[in-house]
């Protein structure tokens, strides 16, 4: 196995757990290598395992069973201690629901996350990347839907981590928005040379990735490798 | 981690009324705590320094009378520092120019020549006697004050048939007299209405009683106060033969006794009082933080997936805390200072102190300071590590819904016939969130406990003067210096406008059992006594007519005895058993009844009485006091009336501090009430927002809010009216003494004032939350997930 090319590599990667009265598989036997610079985006319905799988790859779940190396870490036996050093160096997290603090501005935000990293990026240099510089002091309540994501997009790069994990950060916006933020992510995903796996269950979205991970039902049903993957301002769904 | 602070700072202006009623709540604690503790510290250090100034005894040994030359022998005794004879007896006194109002005087003799050695006064105004002038008297301040005495009156005092006239040149105060207590019994303030100290040169004493180089009471210091008993027995042995009266130790000297209750009050009630309000503001504290923890979830999830680890989110809610309670102490110190010099001075109005220092104590600062970061850190913990715990992703999932409690309140529903879709909302609402309606109902329990409990204060105090209005159902009380025969009552009932009279003999005695000896009142009464009425401890008519003696609630305690145990009364060199017969409830303490024949039959009376108990027509109350005095011997005639209303003034003392209790109880209510009841809309705009946006009206929703709101309260109410009781009776049993007994009443207006502030409060603290509701923007709000 190369670790220098195979960012995220899982095993036989499988989690289960109660909720409410209910036994939930939410993910079966997981086999998967996604390379570094990949654009990947995880494909699936709802209930299908998308956001667990991301969530274990993020470090903020642990899988039931199963060996899970990212970035040339391996995941499994972690010390809670060393799973926040592993989010707060190798994961940027992008919601669906952007979660930026309520009482924090965007610029703020950003910083949250700034300080936690020994050498961060510029906080007003993310945010131009992500055409937000003029808004830095607008509080989440002052920012329409689109940006909001764009100011978490810009929260996750601050930290300058080698991964972004984006959970349907199109899934509250509008077609336009959405393909704004698309476009921001395939962006900092070739110039940076950022890896980024995307979860969403639209599969239009899925024409601009380079790998196309199905999954049905807690299992991967299926990894489709994109040779010419898409303009996202041509993605029409 | 400054942007984690600005975020704190944020949250905390986000919540800020919550916040405010938290700092609130451990501000009141703390004001507690350092302004009672502070002034029982400057009271105590007021009451020490002119005790150690003007060498208060160690003991005090009364005797019937013996020669002047006894005390050089006593000086020989082993660990004495310094010892004084004196005469001290009453005669009654008056102004000159007004002879026909008599109080008793209390004339304790000084050295004429020199500074007494123990017992010392220190004049405030005029001087100690000349060494020439024979007719110069000192006043004690107390006295002076009450019956405004100036330097230069004219005092008479009447001896037998003798009367001597004496010029003020002094007034002072003398350690024994801080407090003005004419015994154990007579210790209200109002005592100086009709009774005073004054101090004479010792030969001008032994002038008016007739008698020369002679003393009746000695007073001792002692080098060692560990050997201090085994001094008291060998000044005893060398009086013996001169009869020894009683002996006097410090702690038993009235006015000592009385400001060691009166001023150790403070000392018991500063940490049970501000421990009861920092125990409700570290409930409230643990709800809210509790609750802030549940909303903030998906920040705190966000957080963790970002890099935060557990320490600094566990940080970060004690911060909050740590905000509050540096907030609290700032404020809490300043306001604590504050009520310290204010209760310093609301007590030392009521005692003859020289000079009431006021110092800005450390020691409760510090304390006070260290029990709010005690109690609010304790409170925080449990939900700061639960954020802390939080797994990133569980707490960015939604919630599933816990199975089984819509089933159970289904049924419920069904027996209670609740069809309307609004009305199984409104009672399923009260099961949906378990932490929200326990932290309701505890929240809500806690604020009416403290309505209830501080207003049974009042009540209490309320309670004590009805007890005194049941048991003295006479007018005047008549006490006379020597014995009188039965027949002074007959002369007594035929006195224009006394409708009846009866007879009283009272007498200070010693109470002894299992090797315990306290000492009481011992009043001796008719068996149809109907002018001092006794109730038995269920309230019910009880009277002395079984032969054996009723002894007040406090004597049962202290005693531990039971009904048709054996008790010694112990006076002198006597002592008789008496069998106990029941007991009584009386607003003072130690005190016990006997039939009069057995009382006359103990102490020696041999059918004379020493007092007379007169019932007027209610109008000649003046003329038949006047006339009274006319009889012989009379040294004190008491008014029930004058001495009720003089001891309400002194209660006023009490009332602006009880007050100054309740206030803050309601306050406390009101925080803890706006806190919970505000959080419980606010939590919720999601939900009441989608339902406006599917058409509900903003008048529902408030009825619909009010309602589960109201439903919850009630349940907390009917649980804080009786912890409110409870409290109530935890609080007064600080209270009850060896002088006076207030029993823990709450009448049935404290009960609904409680339930009708709550509501009134619950309505109140409604109000802004639904209109922060109405004015949602719903698009907006019905979108977004709750962060």
């Amino acid at each position: 196995m190369d670790f220098g090319k195979h960012i995220i590599v899982l095993e036989d990667v499988t989690k289960t757990y109660q909720m409410g009265e209910v036994q939930v598989h939410a993910l079966r036997g997981a086999d998967l290598i996604v390379q570094r610079g990949d654009f990947a985006v995880i494909l699936g319905p709802s209930g299908s395992g998308k956001t667990t799988l991301l969530n274990l790859i993020g470090g903020i779940d642990t899988p039931t069973t199963g060996n899970m190396i990212i970035d040339g870490v391996k995941l499994a036996n972690l010390s809670e201690r060393d799973l926040t050093q592993y989010r707060r160096t190798k994961i940027g997290f992008v919601f669906q629901f952007f979660n930026l603090i309520p009482t924090l501005t965007a610029k703020e935000n950003i910083e949250l996350a700034a300080e936690l990293v020994e050498n961060p990026r510029d906080t007003l240099e993310v945010l131009k990347q992500v055409d937000l510089g003029s808004k830095a002091d607008r509080f989440p309540s002052e920012l329409s839907g689109g940006e909001q994501q764009r100011v978490s997009i810009a929260r996750a790069l601050v930290k300058n981590p080698p991964i972004l994990l984006c959970d349907e950060p199109t899934g509250e916006l509008d077609n336009e928005t959405g393909k704004r933020i698309l476009s921001v992510l395939r962006r900092i995903n070739k110039d940076e040379a950022k890896t980024v796996v995307f979860v969403t269950h639209n599969s239009a979205i899925a024409q601009m990735a380079d790998k196309v991970i199905r999954l049905k039902d807690g299992e991967i049903h299926r990894i489709e490798h994109n040779d010419n993957p898409i303009d996202p301002e041509t993605v029409e769904w | 981690m400054t942007i984690l602070y600005k975020k704190l700072a944020r949250d905390i202006r986000a919540s800020k009324w919550q916040f405010i009623a938290i700092v609130m709540l451990a501000v009141i604690g703390m004001i507690f705590f350092v302004g009672l503790y502070s002034s029982f510290q400057n009271l105590w250090q007021s009451i020490e320094a002119p005790y150690e100034a003007l060498n208060f005894a160690d003991f005090t040994v009364k005797i019937y009378g013996a020669p002047s030359s006894i005390i050089e022998e006593i000086k020989r005794i082993n660990n004495i520092k310094a010892v004084e004879g004196r005469l001290n007896i009453e005669v009654p006194i008056s102004r000159v120019g007004m002879e026909n109002e008599f109080f008793t005087g209390r004339v304790i003799t000084l050295p004429h020549d020199r500074r007494p050695t123990v017992n010392d006064v220190q004049v405030l105004e005029g001087g100690y006697f000349s060494s020439k002038s024979s007719d110069e008297v000192i006043v004690e301040k107390g006295f002076a004050d009450y019956q405004m005495l100036r330097l230069e009156d004219k005092l008479r005092l009447v001896s037998g048939n003798n009367q001597f006239e004496f010029t003020i040149k002094g007034i002072a105060v003398s350690p024994e007299y801080l407090w003005p207590a004419k015994n154990l019994k007579d210790h209200m303030p109002t005592v100086l209405r009709s009774w005073g100290v004054i101090f004479l040169p010792e030969d001008e004493g032994q002038n008016i009683l007739g008698v020369d180089e002679q003393i009746n009471e000695v007073a001792v210091t002692v080098v060692n106060q560990t050997l201090r008993d085994d001094t008291v027995n060998e000044v005893r042995n060398v009086l013996e033969p001169y009869n020894v009266a009683e002996v006097v130790k410090r702690e038993d000297q009235p006015s000592d006794k009385i400001l060691h209750l009166m001023v150790g009050s403070l000392d018991v009630l500063a940490p049970v009082l501000s421990g009861f309000f920092l125990v409700v503001a570290g409930i409230t504290t643990y709800v809210l933080l509790a609750r802030l923890v549940s909303a903030q979830n998906v920040q705190i999830g966000t957080m963790r997936a970002l890099g935060f680890g557990k320490r600094p989110i566990l940080v970060y809610y004690l911060s909050f805390v740590l905000v509050v309670w540096a907030i609290s102490s700032v404020v809490g110190i300043v306001l604590g200072q504050v009520a310290t010099v204010l209760l310093t001075n609301l007590f030392a109005t009521r005692i003859s102190l020289p000079i009431v220092l006021v110092y800005f104590q450390l020691a409760p600062q510090a304390i006070g300071v260290s029990l709010a970061l005690v109690f609010l850190t304790v409170a925080a913990i449990p939900p700061a590590l639960s954020a802390a715990n939080l797994k990133p992703a569980l707490a960015m999932r939604p919630r599933a819904p816990k199975a089984g409690r819509v089933v159970k309140i289904d049924s419920v529903l069904r027996l209670l016939r609740v069809k309307s879709s609004r009305g199984k909302m409104l009672l399923r609402n009260l099961l949906r969130s378990r932490r929200r309606s326990v932290s309701t109902v505890l929240g809500i329990m806690l604020a009416t406990s403290l309505v209830v409990a501080t207003s049974s204060f009042l009540d209490s105090f309320d309670h004590v003067f009805k007890v005194y209005d049941n048991v003295y159902a006479y007018d005047l009380q008549v006490n006379f210096i020597t014995p009188q025969s039965l027949s002074i009552v007959e002369d007594a009932s035929h006195v224009a406008g006394v409708v009846t009279a009866e007879p009283i003999v009272e007498i200070p005695y010693h109470l002894r059992r299992d090797g315990k000896e306290y000492s009481a009142i011992i009043v001796g009464l008719n068996t149809n006594a109907a002018l001092y009425r006794l109730y038995n401890v269920t309230g019910e008519p009880t009277n002395v007519n079984s032969g054996g003696i009723l002894l007040s609630r406090l004597l049962k305690d202290k005693l531990a005895v039971q009904v048709g145990d054996s008790i010694d009364l112990h006076l002198f060199n006597s002592t008789s058993v008496v069998e106990v017969a029941g007991f009584v409830n009386t607003p003072f303490g130690d005190i016990a009844f006997l039939p009069i024949g057995r009382a006359q039959e103990i102490t020696g009376f041999n059918n004379t009485i020493n007092g007379v108990l007169i019932k007027t027509d209610g109008q000649t109350e003046e003329a038949v006091k006047q006339e009274i005095f006319t009889f012989p011997a009379v040294s004190r005639i008491t008014s029930t009336s004058q001495q009720k209303q003089d001891n309400m003034e002194m209660l006023k003392v009490f009332n602006a501090f009880i007050w100054a209790i309740f206030t803050f109880g309601i306050l406390m209510a009101f925080a803890v009430v706006f806190n919970i009841s505000s959080l419980n809309i606010l939590e919720r705009n999601r939900e009441l927002a989608t339902m406006r946006t599917i058409g509900m009206s903003m008048r529902k929703i408030t009825v619909l809010v009010l309602l589960e709101n109201a439903l919850l309260g009630l349940i907390g109410i009917a649980i804080g009216l009786f912890l409110g009781n409870y409290l109530a009776k935890y609080f007064f049993s600080f209270f009850t003494s060896d002088l006076f007994v207030v029993e823990a009443v709450t009448y049935l207006s404290t009960y609904i004032l409680g339930i009708v502030v709550i509501f009134v409060i619950l309505l109140i603290s409604s109000i802004p939350a639904l209109r922060y509701v109405s004015r949602l923007n719903l698009a907006r709000t019905v979108k977004e997930q709750a962060t």
